[in-house]
């Protein structure tokens, strides 16, 4: 594919990384250095040149392209780029990141063309408090057409893999160290082990308190650190759970604009001289969830250890950079995407995502779960699956709500089927071709 | 250092590099030539490249920046010696000669240390063309378009190491598709040079190595006289001139006007280029003229060959102009410093960093002039960043040192001072000939094997532009932290 990418901040950066391994990527930025950069490391045409400016595209040899991303931090930018490109090339198709949520119920988009709007904060809050529901949890996904979900967690003694899979759950991922891997059936679960599962959400949940050492908690009172706009966004979501929620953050002036979006419902701190005693001060070590939401990654973990050694429970940072994502889980952090990494990631499925194919990223983007679904009249209705010969992957099928295992029965497949392929990111595009071409 | 990475792209390049040399195979088969020595060594060769890259495939490629600088220097000595087995298997010269005549082929200098050089048979002549041809667009652009897996990341830093000129661009995003169609456009230009030469007289076998001497600006000929055989041939002689001239141009320009865009002629650098090149050629003619009572079109046919072929430093020559007046051989070395465009096939300076160069000095001028006001040197409209500026002054002096190095070498080694001088600029220009005993009509084979191994090296620095050999030499490419 011929693909356009307008923006080379850390989305840009990332979506050229993996998008120019297998297809053509020109990328566009006002920043003549990020660019340099970006060609130094992969194999991309940069164009120097602003995107709101119709001179710019005249610079490219193919005046056509299959794919426009528009992933700069201006909304405004973002928003006239696609009708720019529009007017000059002739483009496939268009997808775009806004910050701002007040576009996401409009149709503006829709009158303007784009073909898909990816709105990260949203996302990011959403992952928050779908974990709020599965306190032990590191991460819950959902996924279309199914309510059975994905769903990590830290296990604190030994285990075999039979004693978790009776009950209809499947173990799709162990993260060990600094490893990731999908198990196949021998497989030994250490102590320690971030175990990905997929099954109904009830069963997992039932069946894993007994592989924890501590009694379970209820999620009640929070501190959010960060009050900028995803701060005050997963606030929100906190409080509309009904939970009682405090924001900190350096600058007071957000505190007051964080008051002012909360009509103050939670309250607002602000902690510019330091946090130490505000710990003390505000009895934050009560709470059984911290989570840091502010741009600095390296703040955030910052906060979550300071917050753990107040007595915090559970902590909670928000990551845009991916080299941070397993030093954050070795430390003992839970991770949720921030922004940045949300919109990177929801890029990529979307891209790799057909009319029959739905992909989703997990593990910090090292695994791939590949979805089919089979409709009704399908002619591979009454087909029996084979798994791949791929090292490391599973392939299951669920049927109303129930996971099948193919590698233990043959099944025939029959309507409304999902076909479930969890495989390494290496792999994905191969198992993609695989899946497709059933 | 990730040893195996090199080792591993090594072999992978020698694959490529043995399938071009089965081209030497068809000219013995065609010619009846004794082919059996070559035949074990190409196919032998081949095997053991295949074999350590089937031994390394699995090993994950890295190429980083020092991986790249030692891999392309490490495979300037593998092209050297795999180019000299067949010229000891075929003819009496000794090692350090045989390495010598390859790397003066790879590098497309064209300095031989063959005295008589109709005697050779047909596959050595064409072997030499041929390394030529390979060396002039890189062996690495081609093995980069032809393989992907070579380059797997797409860095730019191993094209940056072999490729000639400051600056490198893309057309398209892959630069897979940039690097073959660079080649494309490369086979092109010789097929188009090709059928000229053989429509103005000359025999095919000789239009074919010329067209590959003229492109890759080499200058390795199949006649002792060089292109001096056709002296009377004028048609033979422009033909040659325009092919040198386009050469010397940035092969981009070419390709961009494939994809009918001519934007890529309208660059500084091009009009200097052009316009040096004539008025060059036009002193050259006066003074010719002036000299040897010829008429004005011999004049001039041999005067712009003979600059066309220094400029470019191809050093093809159409008459022994070593005997000349002081002046015209002041203007020929002038021509010798200029050099090619960026991007070409031409090794030397390179007319784009005198353009660079003066632009500096004559905004340092005005600096001095104007102290309080804001002054930035500027090419083609865009303003050059501080680094471009620093590494092209820093080229410069490294490319004078190792000039006045060589000089000093080749004085000290008993020869006169003329010869000194341009033989150093002829090897690390990549030009060939120079004047004196090294001139248009003599040859290298007076120097001992240890001179031509000290040669040898001086055109490898020449070629990879002198920061990647020297490099070596840097304490810290070699420290692990």
């Amino acid at each position: 594919m011929e693909i356009i990418i307008a923006g080379a901040g850390k989305v840009g950066f990332n979506l050229a990384r993996s998008l120019s391994v297998s297809h053509s990527v020109t990328v566009i930025d006002k920043n003549a250095s990020a660019l340099k950069r970006m060609q130094e490391h992969m194999d991309i045409l940069p164009v120097h040149g602003n995107i709101e400016d119709p001179l710019t595209y005249r610079k490219l040899i193919d005046q056509r392209a299959d794919l426009f991303i528009a992933v700069t931090d201006l909304d405004e930018a973002n928003i006239i780029s696609t009708l720019i490109v529009d007017d000059r090339i002739e483009v496939e198709r268009k997808i775009i990141r806004l910050r701002n949520q007040f576009f996401s119920g409009s149709s503006i988009m829709e009158k303007l063309g784009v073909d898909e709007t990816i709105f990260p904060l949203e996302l990011s809050s959403r992952t928050v408090a779908s974990l709020l529901e599965y306190p032990r949890a590191n991460n819950v996904k959902r996924f279309p057409y199914t309510d059975l979900k994905l769903i990590s967690l830290r296990i604190a003694r030994e285990a075999t893999m039979e004693e978790i899979e009776e009950d209809g759950i499947a173990v799709v991922g162990i993260e060990r160290g600094k490893a990731f891997l999908i198990p196949e059936s021998s497989q030994r679960l250490e102590a320690g082990d971030l175990i990905y599962l997929f099954g109904d959400p009830e069963k997992i949940r039932r069946h894993c308190a007994r592989l924890e050492e501590e009694t379970p908690w209820k999620i009640r009172r929070c501190v959010v650190f960060g009050a900028g706009d995803l701060g005050v966004g997963i606030a929100r979501v906190l409080l509309e759970h009904g939970l009682e929620v405090k924001i900190l953050d350096e600058n007071p002036e957000a505190c007051r604009l964080a008051d002012e979006t909360l009509e103050g419902e939670a309250m607002a701190i602000s902690c510019k001289y330091g946090t130490g005693e505000i710990f003390e001060e505000e009895n934050l070590g009560e709470a059984d969830l911290m989570i840091a939401a502010t741009d600095n990654d390296e703040y955030n973990i910052i906060k979550c250890l300071e917050a753990r050694e107040h007595g915090v429970r559970k902590v909670l940072a928000i990551n845009n950079e991916m080299e941070y994502y397993k030093l954050m889980h070795s430390l003992g952090i839970v991770v949720v995407r921030g922004p940045k990494m949300a919109a990177y990631h929801r890029i990529l499925e979307s891209i790799h995502s057909t009319r029959v194919l739905l992909e989703r990223k997990y593990c910090g983007g090292e695994g791939s779960v590949l979805i089919r679904r089979i409709p009704p009249g399908s002619p591979l209705v009454g087909t029996r699956l084979h798994p791949p010969r791929v090292d490391g992957s599973r392939l299951l099928v669920v049927r109303e709500g129930e996971l099948l295992d193919l590698a233990r029965e043959s099944v025939a497949l029959a309507g409304e089927d999902l076909v479930c392929l969890f495989v390494l990111s290496g792999e994905a595009e191969r198992m993609e071709r695989w899946l497709n071409g059933l | 250092m990730d040893y195996k990475s090199v080792v591993r792209f090594l072999s992978q390049i020698g694959i490529v590099l043995g399938l071009f040399l089965l081209l030497d195979l068809v000219v013995a088969w065609i010619y009846r030539e004794h082919d059996a020595p070559l035949t074990l060594f190409v196919v032998g060769f081949i095997l053991l490249n295949f074999l350590l890259f089937m031994t390394l495939r699995s090993h994950p490629v890295k190429l980083g920046i020092r991986e790249s600088i030692l891999s392309v220097n490490l495979l300037w000595v593998l092209l050297g010696v795999a180019g000299a087995v067949p010229l000891m298997l075929y003819t009496e010269i000794s090692p350090a000669s045989a390495f010598f005549e390859a790397i003066s082929g790879f590098t497309t200098t064209g300095a031989t240390v063959y005295g008589d050089i109709e005697s050779l048979p047909h596959l050595i002549l064409f072997h030499r063309s041929l390394m030529h041809w390979i060396g002039g667009m890189g062996i690495i652009v081609l093995g980069v378009g032809l393989l992907s897996m070579i380059n797997p990341s797409g860095s730019l830093s191993l094209f940056k190491a072999e490729s000639t000129g400051i600056q490198l661009e893309k057309l398209r995003p892959k630069i897979r598709e940039t690097a073959l169609s660079l080649w494309g456009v490369y086979l092109l230009l010789t097929l188009a040079d090709l059928f000229l030469l053989h429509w103005a007289g000359m025999g095919w076998f000789d239009a074919i190595n010329h067209a590959f001497s003229t492109l890759s600006t080499g200058g390795f000929s199949t006649k002792n006289a060089s292109m001096g055989y056709w002296a009377d041939n004028g048609a033979i002689l422009w033909i040659t001139t325009v092919f040198m001239l386009l050469s010397g141009i940035n092969f981009l320009a070419h390709l961009r006007l494939l994809h009918r865009d001519p934007g890529g002629y309208r660059t500084e650098e091009v009009r200097w280029y052009l316009g040096l090149f004539f008025l060059l050629s036009v002193a050259l003619t006066l003074t010719h003229e002036n000299l040897a009572y010829d008429t004005l079109a011999h004049a001039a046919t041999h005067s712009f060959f003979t600059v066309a072929s220094v400029m470019t430093t191809t050093g093809f020559a159409s008459i022994d102009y070593g005997g000349w007046s002081h002046m015209a051989v002041t203007l020929i070395f002038l021509a010798m410093l200029l050099g090619g465009n960026a991007g070409s096939t031409a090794g030397g300076v390179k007319v784009i960093r005198y353009v660079v160069i003066f632009k500096t000095l004559f905004a340092e001028m005005k600096r001095i002039l104007h102290p309080r006001a804001v002054i930035s040197v500027f090419v083609d409209g865009h303003k050059l960043p501080e680094n471009v500026i620093a590494s092209t002054f820093g080229f410069l002096l490294l490319f004078i040192f190792t000039n006045l190095a060589l000089s000093f070498y080749i004085y000290a080694r008993g020869y006169d001072a003329m010869t000194a001088l341009s033989g150093a600029l002829a090897i690390v220009g990549n030009i060939g000939p120079g004047f004196a005993k090294v001139g248009p009509a003599e040859n290298f084979a007076f120097f001992s094997d240890v001179d031509k191994i000290v040669l040898s090296i001086g055109m490898i620095i020449g070629r990879l532009e002198c920061y990647t050999v020297y490099l070596l030499l840097s304490v810290s490419f070699w420290k692990r932290f």
